[in-house]
């Protein structure tokens, strides 16, 4: 039986540099197959090539074949590749905003694309993409068919951009990254809508992601990709139980090492460093006098004791940032007050007294933004230094090798740039230069989110090996329960601007009162890789990831 | 390193671009003519020869002679030193006027910028050219007045410019980290702004380099600009434009190298704009996922 979808010795070069190598994969009719990888993994462009949409500084190897029903795709060319798109594969992208057309309205956009692949009267068309907008569980559709895509929430919005592939009935719809720019109670709506989907019209689905868990929560068989190469290819049961190849192993020990416990409670006995908040409330005002203000936070309370962790989630725009923010003194509470360093800090007086300089520190989400890239790395380590007047000379260099150090570098980086160095690397010299001012509140505003899986596990074990040196209390504020849940000892809930629950982390993970932290738990369990398969582990077969430091020096080489 | 790198991709409109290079040689071909022609050529600029009113271009006087007997090709040289000084002088005093009166007012704070850009949108919505000619009619005719009033008619460019990126640059997280340290705005200024503004004002300085010459050129047109004898070429257009029919050479000769020179200018002026656009890089920054409030 010949396949749906046969991808057979695929490579790929972007400006002579090979970034997809040899790949094979087949997917048959009705099947998903979910390929997992991290960035810069070749795993979209495989995507764009089965689509022929590949970048024009691409070219694709004339060994490579794309066989589409039959078809070998490589070999059309664009007039006859239109009339493929979309009508036997369609795509849904990771940001559905930047997907459609922010001028024209859904249903419009909808029809737009039903009647480029079927000669259908304008009403026809109209009410196929109604039905459309009903089959992806899009409430009211006839309302919505007249909305602009602002109008819409971030999953309605996927869910209209799922509706648009589905426009011409495809055999095969690929979605690259589909839910990750998605919150996730909303990721879990959209996995089990493509769920329904591909079982009601026996669809395949080519499903994208670099979340382990979110696409053995979907998928049947999975391919990892790493560096443009297929790396391990199997069902889904099978690699997450028995994984072949180390990189696969790697990449879920890493997931099961993250969310795993840590040492946590005070490093030391540390007497400084408490935080407490009370009926905070942070407004951004409107730009002019007609717009309306925004209540960002309100009335929030939160105690970090000396030396410990508090975890902070709830989905994005719930006022998480916004209560970083006025920790770290870039927002003006409005209301209430926040009491450390023993120091009050409201309305009135929110600025930094001189003499506690650098004692509370912040490390951004993206550590790209985080840097200044027209200045060398010890240019950027010396700002905290300089702020608490600490050493100079010798000394003040010596103490920035020391951190680096700490931080798991060497010195060569003093001299660097950021644009030479990779978002780990990079958030580990974000991490430094919060540390340099050797702070006794720290901070963290999603700082992994941005960074591979593996990546993120090395900044979170950091992170907490240099919170039990040092003792620092920490703000860990994230939008992954598991990941917050592991590093905190107690988590806050936030959801629009307040705060709902708070507790143990084992208290809200196992025992959530509150309705909203019960369905964020719900939906972090639904993509959760399976715990009880580790169980299943020869321990010797993990023998050289488990331990720190082999782990370290294999990811440092990819 | 960065030969490897150039020699790699397929560049559109890269320095290989025929226009470009053209554009290129050029300029150099007038910065050499206004330097060294003065030397080779035999006939003084300002000199009058009735006799030889007129005269087409020839083995004598190789571009002809202007309505007074006057070399054109001695008064291109010696308009050339003058129009590169105006082109560079008044991008110079633009630069320093624009990004200076900018930048001061945004690093005090409070409503300060507010009103500076206030005035600055009032100069603006002014035509450059009626800003040119109030303020040479208040400062008197002479170099150094032409110079300084086209410069200060492009100023409030450059206070833009200096705004979009203190603005930008204000909403990084390296600006958050250091504000988070208790730094103020002068700090942020010279450490952070500072570095990363330089590009974008001299690509500004660029484009409005052939701007500063085509205004000069116009205000001696008026017959507004330096001295009445100062060859410039705008004024060898405007004298010789009146008998354009009899003595075509005298007119072509001006307009066909302020034409020139000023798409040239532009053309380098938007490769540079290119090169160093900033939007370019940013797009290798975004950050792997949407970001949460």
């Amino acid at each position: 039986m010949t396949h749906l979808l046969e991808i057979s010795n695929l490579s790929i070069d972007i400006n002579g540099a090979r970034v997809v190598e040899a790949l094979s994969l087949a997917i048959d009719k009705g099947e998903c197959l979910g390929i997992v990888g991290e960035s810069g993994s070749g795993k979209s462009l495989t995507a764009l090539a089965v689509l022929g949409l590949l970048p024009l500084a691409a070219s694709v190897d004339a060994a490579s074949a794309i066989r589409l029903v039959g078809t070998d795709i490589t070999r059309l060319d664009d007039a006859a590749m239109r009339r493929f798109r979309g009508a036997r594969v369609g795509i849904v992208f990771q940001d559905p905003m930047s997907c459609l057309n922010p001028f024209m309205k859904v249903g419009a956009q909808i029809v737009e694309a039903i009647r480029t692949h079927k000669p259908v009267s304008g009403a026809d068309a109209r009410r196929q993409a109604q039905n459309l907008l009903r089959e992806v569980g899009i409430r009211d559709p006839e309302r919505r068919f007249g909305a602009f895509p602002h109008e819409l929430s971030g999953g309605q919005q996927q869910r209209v951009m799922i509706a648009m592939a589905l426009s011409a009935d495809p055999a095969l719809l690929i979605a690259d990254e589909p839910t990750t720019a998605l919150d996730a109670t909303v990721q879990h709506q959209i996995l089990t809508l493509l769920k329904r989907l591909r079982a009601q019209r026996g669809m395949a689905l080519m499903f994208i992601s670099h979340d382990l868990g979110v696409v053995a929560s979907i998928a049947e068989r999975v391919a990892v990709m790493r560096h443009g190469r297929l790396v391990e290819s199997g069902p889904v049961h099978d690699i997450l139980a028995a994984p072949r190849h180390p990189y696969t192993r790697a990449l879920i020990a890493a997931r099961r090492r993250m969310v795993g416990g840590r040492t946590k409670g005070a490093g030391q006995a540390a007497t400084t460093g408490g935080v407490v908040v009370e009926g905070l409330r942070i407004v951004y005002r409107a730009k002019h006098s007609l717009g309306r203000s925004f209540v960002a936070v309100d009335d929030v309370d939160l105690v970090i004791e000396p030396g410990q962790v508090m975890g902070l989630v709830g989905e994005s725009g719930s006022g998480k940032s916004s209560i970083a923010r006025a920790l770290a003194g870039l927002a003006r509470p409005d209301k209430g007050r926040i009491a450390m360093l023993g120091q009050e800090f409201t309305r009135q007086s929110w600025q930094i007294p001189r003499h506690l300089r650098g004692k509370r520190q912040i490390v951004f989400q993206n550590p790209t933004g985080a840097l200044n890239p027209r200045l060398p790395i010890s240019t950027q380590l010396a700002e905290p230094l300089n702020a608490i007047h600490g050493p100079t000379g010798q000394e003040r260099v010596d103490r920035m090798i020391q951190l680096l150090a700490e931080v798991g570098l060497d010195e060569s980086y003093l001299d660097r740039y950021p644009h030479e160095m990779s978002g780990g690397q990079k958030q580990r010299i974000c991490i430094a230069r919060a540390l340099l001012s050797d702070p006794d509140v720290l901070i963290c505003d999603e700082v992994v989110s941005s960074l591979d899986v593996t990546t993120q596990l090395q900044v979170l074990d950091l992170l907490a090996s240099l919170r039990a040196k040092r003792g620092f209390s920490m703000l860990f504020i994230g939008h992954d329960l598991d990941v917050v849940a592991a590093v905190s000892d107690h988590i806050a809930v936030m959801h629009e601007g307040r705060i709902i629950e708070t507790g143990t982390a084992a208290d809200i993970i196992e025992r959530p009162t509150n309705s909203y932290t019960r369905r964020l738990i719900d939906a972090m369990d639904a993509v959760r890789l399976p715990q009880d398969l580790s169980d299943d582990f020869h321990p010797g077969l993990l023998g050289h990831i488990e331990t720190g430091v082999g782990a370290t020096s294999f990811f440092a080489a990819g | 390193m960065l030969s490897v790198q150039k020699t790699g991709a397929p560049r559109m409109g890269g320095v290989r671009n025929p226009v470009v290079v053209l554009s290129a040689g050029f300029v150099i071909f007038i910065v050499v003519a206004a330097l060294v022609g003065p030397l080779l050529i035999a006939h003084d600029p300002l000199h009058q020869n009735l006799m030889t009113r007129n005269a087409a271009p020839g083995a004598d006087f190789w571009l002809g002679t202007d309505n007074l007997g006057r070399d054109v090709l001695a008064r291109l040289i010696a308009g050339a030193q003058f129009t590169l000084l105006v082109g560079l002088g008044g991008a110079l005093i633009a630069f320093v006027a624009g990004a200076g009166i900018g930048l001061s007012a945004l690093a005090i704070g409070g409503p300060v910028p507010h009103v500076v850009f206030g005035v600055v949108d009032l100069v603006r919505v002014l035509p450059g050219l009626l800003i040119v000619l109030l303020l040479i009619a208040s400062l008197g005719p002479g170099t150094g007045p032409v110079l300084f009033a086209v410069g200060l008619s492009f100023a409030p460019q450059f206070a833009y410019v200096s705004r979009a990126v203190w603005v930008r640059e204000m909403q990084s997280d390296y600006v958050a980290s250091a504000r988070t340290l208790g730094y103020g705005r002068i700090y942020i200024l010279s450490r952070h702004i500072a570095p990363n503004i330089a590009g974008a004002l001299v690509t500004q300085a660029a484009i409005i380099l052939p701007r500063c010459i085509v205004t000069e050129s116009v205000v001696s047109f008026l017959g507004l600009g330096a001295s009445p004898d100062a060859p410039t070429w705008g004024r060898m257009i405007s004298d010789a434009a009146r008998l354009a029919e009899r003595a075509p050479h005298a007119v072509l000769a001006p307009l066909i190298a302020l034409v020139v020179l000023t798409f040239s200018l532009s053309m380098l002026g938007d490769r540079l704009r290119v090169r160093l656009d900033p939007l370019r890089r940013a797009s290798a920054t975004t950050p792997l996922r949407k970001t949460m409030i």
